[in-house]
């Protein structure tokens, strides 16, 4: 278990991390959502001991990261935002290298090497110089050298960012593999799909701040009282757009790209209201939606910041 | 233990597999040495150069070719220790040395993984300098083969401490390469070899490494023993102490900060 425990973190004057409490169990993946800047990367190189806390503590299985780096180290690994592989060498090279420093060796080292340059799809081209990879060959091998001694717990920080889809994938599938076989996953992604598709829990963070954290369901449900009606249609008039926007419960409607999309708090029942509004101004329905919150939803409401993807 | 050995293996191959490093560093020296001793070997040049030599390097008994050889094998103890150090930044730039600090390592370890790395392929430059040397040139290094040893690793120990700590104040590879360039040069400058013997100002020598390194090998050369070197020798290891030590407290601060 890594507890995070009222954890401050500043850069000069700027506060990256602010008074972080966290709790994140053995066994689960954990998704970190939040947008650039949030002091999602600074919790993540703090718990490995890239960073030092400004005050606060974080401990892995009750033994503070303070006092004994060492040892919470053996079962940790980072796969970092930012590259970090050896350009001149072979992918086989630097997984090699990393998975030696970690402690393997003979016929292990081997066995997992192979699996590790299998999890990102890199068997292939094992021999070939990194410097000769694409981007995204390299950001796959990024991971490879952070999982091949398979720890206790894997600490991804937007590992798939620029992957293609297909290949991400595959590392998600393989992500939960590991998982299966028991190894925490804390998970920083700026897309919503990933960690709705395998995180357990999210956690999202804006301004150094958790501002809510459980399972995907639990965050969702803070925005069961909204909906979004969704109405596919050629053409609006302004006086019927201003009419939708005036009605009780509707928080905001916005027309573009031939839909109308009403956000509506769901005090009431809002569809009857709207529909009885366009029949009024005549306008030609061509489809019509009701939309459940999505956790980009949720996220929005928590942040008032959207999240690239 | 294990640890330190991969590091180091790993830096070694890489930097043997480097065209660079054979080129800048055996075949230039040795070219260095060819040129000069085709001058010493035309009888009308030996003249000439050696009575002007003579006249610089006063205090001189003799301007030899040894005495020549030697003040290439100063230079390339720093300019080996440059190209060797410059390794150390851009594994900062590609950020595997902050991987290296998310594996369970004590820093100590990596840092010394890295110091030993340098030292040791500057052993080897410096060892294949003087086996051409001898071979080739016939330079008596030294009568007495554990003295030059002992002299040699404190010399590899200083330039490497040193390309260390100028790594670690300089983290950015353009910079780092400027840096130690102008400080090579500005060396040969104040301890005259770029000048034949002309200090830039009166002991302007004191303040370089090659002074310390040329003169203990001179001393070597000389049939000196180390007692007679003492002052030369401790110079060498304090001066590598120093910057040992400025180095690893540079390394402890790193990543934690940044
Ligand atoms: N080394 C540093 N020096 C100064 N400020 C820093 C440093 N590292 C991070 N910060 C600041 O801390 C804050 C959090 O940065 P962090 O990298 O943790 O964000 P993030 O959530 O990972 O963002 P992104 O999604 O862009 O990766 C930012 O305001 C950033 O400017
Ligand atoms: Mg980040």
């Amino acid at each position: 278990m890594i507890e995070f425990n009222n954890v401050i973190k500043r850069f000069g004057s700027t506060i990256a991390v602010d008074n972080l409490c966290l709790r994140i169990n053995t066994g689960e993946i954990f998704g970190l959502l939040g947008p650039n800047g949030a002091g999602k990367s600074t919790a993540n190189k703090m718990l490995i001991g890239l960073l030092k806390p400004t005050s606060g503590s974080i401990t892995v299985n009750s033994l503070d990261i303070a006092q004994h780096g060492l040892k919470t180290r053996k079962h940790l690994a980072l796969v970092p935002q930012e590259l970090a592989v050896y350009e001149s060498m072979s992918a086989q090279e630097n997984i090699v290298f990393f998975a030696k420093l970690a402690g393997l060796k003979g016929k292990e080292l081997q066995n997992k090497t192979d699996n590790a340059l299998d999890f990102c799809g890199l068997l292939d081209y094992r021999y070939k110089k990194v410097k000769t990879f694409s981007w995204g060959m390299k950001r796959r091998l990024n991971i490879a050298c952070a999982i091949v001694n398979e720890p206790q717990i894997i600490i991804m920080d937007e590992p798939t960012v620029g992957i293609d889809p297909q290949s991400r994938s595959h590392i998600l599938d393989s992500i939960q593999t590991l998982n299966e076989r028991g190894m925490t996953v804390i998970y920083t992604s700026h897309y919503m799909s990933e960690v709705e598709r395998i995180c357990d829990r999210v956690g999202i963070i804006d301004q150094g701040k958790l501002i809510a954290v459980g399972t995907t369901a639990e965050i969702k449900s803070r925005l069961n009282n909204q909906e979004k009606i969704i109405v596919q249609t050629l053409d609006i008039n302004y006086a019927a757009l201003d009419e939708i926007k005036k009605l009780y419960g509707v928080e905001n409607a916005v027309y573009n790209g031939y839909q109308l999309e009403i956000q509506t708090a769901a005090v009431k029942n809002n569809v009857l209201d709207a529909l009885t509004v366009l029949a009024k101004h005549n306008v030609q329905l061509l489809k019509i939606e009701l939309e459940k919150p999505t956790l980009e939803d949720v996220y929005l409401s928590l942040t008032g910041r959207s999240l690239r993807d | 233990m294990k640890a330190i050995w991969i590091i180091i293996s790993k830096n070694l191959k890489h930097q043997l597999k480097s065209p660079i490093f054979w080129l800048i560093l055996i075949a230039f020296p040795i070219a260095q040495l060819t040129i000069f001793s085709s001058l010493f070997s035309t009888a009308q040049v030996v003249e000439q150069t050696v009575v002007k030599l003579t006249q610089l390097y006063a205090t001189d008994t003799v301007f030899t070719f040894d005495r020549f050889a030697i003040i290439v094998l100063g230079q390339f103890f720093l300019i080996g220790s440059i190209i060797a150090s410059s390794y150390l930044v851009s594994e900062r730039e590609d950020r595997t040395l902050m991987r290296t600090f998310t594996l369970p390592l004590t820093k100590a370890q990596i840092f010394s993984g890295h110091m030993l790395s340098l030292i040791m392929l500057l052993l080897l430059v410096i060892t294949i300098i003087m086996i051409m040397g001898s071979l080739l040139f016939n330079v008596q290094w030294s009568a007495n083969y554990l003295n030059l040893f002992i002299v040699t690793v404190l010399c590899a120990f200083l330039s490497s401490s040193f390309g260390f700590f100028i790594s670690s104040v300089f983290k950015n590879g353009n910079m780092f390469g400027g840096i130690m360039s102008c400080t090579v040069i500005l060396m040969s400058f104040l301890n005259g070899d770029m000048t034949s013997g002309k200090l830039l100002f009166r002991n302007s020598d004191f303040l370089t490494l090659n002074k310390w390194i040329t003169s203990s090998y001179t001393g070597l050369n000389q049939g000196l023993g180390l007692r007679e070197l003492a002052l030369d020798i401790t110079v060498i290891g304090a001066l590598g102490l120093i910057f040992a030590g400025a180095a690893i407290a540079l390394f402890r601060k790193e990543n934690l900060h940044e």
